[in-house]
């Protein structure tokens, strides 16, 4: 349990950094504030003001969370290795009985506790103004949501992590850590479209025809898609594309819980690779 | 059981070989001092008995485990003072100490291991408004923590004031006394000099010496330097002094004769100028300082 005491030490050290308490105080004007523009653009619509409802502001949230979760997440987390071992620090805590795997473990453990409680605070606060402002509130819903958005925050945390202990700059830390974010993130559209036209030569499947599997596959794949599939697959409604094409019988590949087991790889398998760079180095 | 044991360890970064064939063997109970210019690969060493580096060859074992598959293990026995350490800014000594315990399934106090250093007063400011010499003693109350069987401390009197030296070897002796094993480095004779039973000599990756520090000035061969003056130098009176046994090599400088002796033949030497009718106006004896067994050792031996 060695990690244990390293990640005690790495929440302690972060929690103590000005950067939980901006964290925490952008997420909770991040998350009541959307409640709150929810509200408004709900009753804009000029018709006879529509139910509010809470469903509905968590699809709302999607886009703007997995755009915010991975920046702060990579962003706190990807000098976490990196950064120590090029200061000296790494040198106290290796000279301590802990494994190379117990440091890296230890710092996913600390750093996703410290994200995950920023964002629970965003999560419970914006819960407070669904309450006293909307027409209705979901529990379920907010909870599965609350859930999935705190694995996005976790396994973000993770990469950062992972990234960070595969190199000993913390430059190149950095370089990574964008890098990554504008491979998964940004550009991703680009390589299953790519593919689609390597293969049809068109860029992506004509209106209204279904898309082959593997091009909706591919599309889930980054993490906060993973996410995003994730929300659609459990919260009523049957939004999201996959629902669209498979009214009935879901590929299990494109379940929600295919989507779910994505989101836990991507936890573990950074993290992982990082790891093994990282037992592998000279400090 | 030896504490250290290094057999044929060569550890090449690239092109830049640190350490050649080093043997090296640390005894159970004794302080031994690991000396040698910056960059003689004492670091590395170091390095590699924590598992900080893998040897490019050879082998190391501390406490009679293997320091690459045992490495845990090792640590949880060993107390390090390591160079280039740098504090976590933002948690408190007391902090960092309880952090240290933790990890080692002691049970110090926090507040006794500071005192010991010297800042008991520094327990809960953080880390990071520590000055270097403060710095240095928190890393030292670390090593201590968990009583170990085995201190290493690379280079622990950066950034000590001479009495901050002074208390660091004071506690260097209370653990040796302890029953506690010392291996410390240093690029300066000077503090190793009170406290080893033995010391190494690196240079350039190679053990260049390896002894005690009487046998290592003896052996260094740098003795005493007579410096005769005389009313007029003669050959007849350098190749007298040349003659008394125990000099190894006399030098005309103007109206002086430099004579490298050891101590016990000054008297002959003086005796033996006399005796060709030289007149002695002066002489003057020089004893060879640390400095001069330690440039012997790391700027000759290896010409």
């Amino acid at each position: 349990m060695s990690w244990l005491a390293v990640a005690r030490k790495d929440f302690q050290d972060a929690g103590r950094s000005k950067a939980l308490w901006g964290l925490t105080a952008l997420f909770v004007l991040f998350m009541a504030g959307m409640a709150y523009v929810f509200t408004l653009l709900g009753n804009s619509g000029g018709q006879a003001a529509p139910e509010l409802e809470s469903v509905g502001l968590l699809f709302f949230l999607i886009s703007p969370v997995t755009l915010l979760i991975p920046i702060t997440g990579l962003v706190i987390a990807h000098k976490a290795v990196a950064g120590e071992v090029e200061s000296g620090s790494a040198k106290f805590l290796l000279s301590l009985p802990h494994t190379r795997r117990d440091a890296v473990v230890g710092k996913v453990v600390g750093r996703s506790a410290v994200m995950c409680v920023a964002v629970l605070v965003g999560l419970v606060v914006a819960a407070a103004v669904v309450l006293g402002l909307y027409d209705s509130f979901d529990g379920m819903a907010y909870a599965g949501f609350s859930l999935l958005a705190l694995l996005l925050a976790a396994l973000y945390t993770a990469i950062g992590v992972g990234l960070s202990a595969a190199t000993k700059d913390s430059g190149r830390a950095t370089i990574l850590a964008a890098a990554f974010f504008v491979v998964f993130e940004v550009a991703w559209g680009l390589v299953s479209r790519g593919i689609y036209y390597l293969l049809n030569g068109s860029f992506s499947p004509p209106m209204g025809a279904t898309p082959p599997d593997w091009f909706l596959l591919l599309d889930r794949i980054p993490p906060s898609a993973a996410f995003s599939s994730a929300v659609f697959g459990f919260l009523p409604g049957n939004a999201g594309t996959v629902a669209q094409y498979f009214p009935q019988d879901v590929p299990l590949y494109l379940s929600k819980w295919a989507a779910v087991a994505t989101m836990l790889l991507w936890f573990v398998v950074v993290p992982a690779l990082g790891y093994l760079r990282f037992e592998g180095a000279d400090l | 059981m030896p504490a250290i044991e290094l057999h044929g360890v060569t550890k090449r970064y690239g092109d830049v070989t640190a350490l050649h064939d080093l043997d090296l063997t640390v005894e159970d109970g004794e302080i031994y001092g690991f000396l040698g210019p910056n960059g003689a690969g004492k670091s590395t060493t170091i390095d590699i008995l924590l598992d900080f580096v893998r040897p490019t060859s050879g082998t190391a074992s501390v406490l009679g485990m293997d320091a690459q598959t045992d490495s845990q293990a090792i640590r949880r026995r060993i107390g390090v003072l390591p160079e280039g350490f740098h504090v976590y800014e933002r948690l408190t000594a007391r902090q960092h100490l309880n952090f240290a315990i933790e990890s080692k399934g002691a049970s110090d106090d926090p507040e006794a291991l500071l005192e010991r250093v010297g800042i008991p007063d520094a327990v809960d400011r953080k880390a990071g408004g520590f000055s270097k010499g403060m710095q240095q003693r928190l890393a030292l109350a670390i090593s201590l923590v968990g009583e170990p069987d085995l201190l290493i401390l690379d280079e622990p009197s950066t950034g000590l004031d001479p009495n901050g030296a002074r208390e660091m070897r004071a506690i260097i002796t209370e653990e040796a006394d302890r029953g506690a094993t010392v291996f410390f480095s240093s690029h300066i004779l000077e503090q190793v000099e009170a406290v080893c039973d033995r010391v190494g000599i690196l240079k350039s990756g190679e053990l260049v010496a390896e002894d005690s520090i009487e046998a290592l000035r003896s052996a260094a061969d740098t003795g005493t330097t007579l410096t005769v003056t005389l009313d007029a130098v003669t050959d007849a009176a350098a190749d007298a002094a040349r003659d008394v046994p125990g000099v190894s090599e006399v030098s005309v400088d103007g109206d002086r004769l430099v004579v490298r002796t050891d101590s016990a033949a000054k008297t002959d030497v003086l005796d033996a100028v006399e005796s060709t009718g030289a007149d002695v106006r002066d002489f003057s004896t020089e004893q060879a300082s640390l400095d001069d067994v330690f440039a012997a050792y790391t700027e000759e031996v290896m010409a």
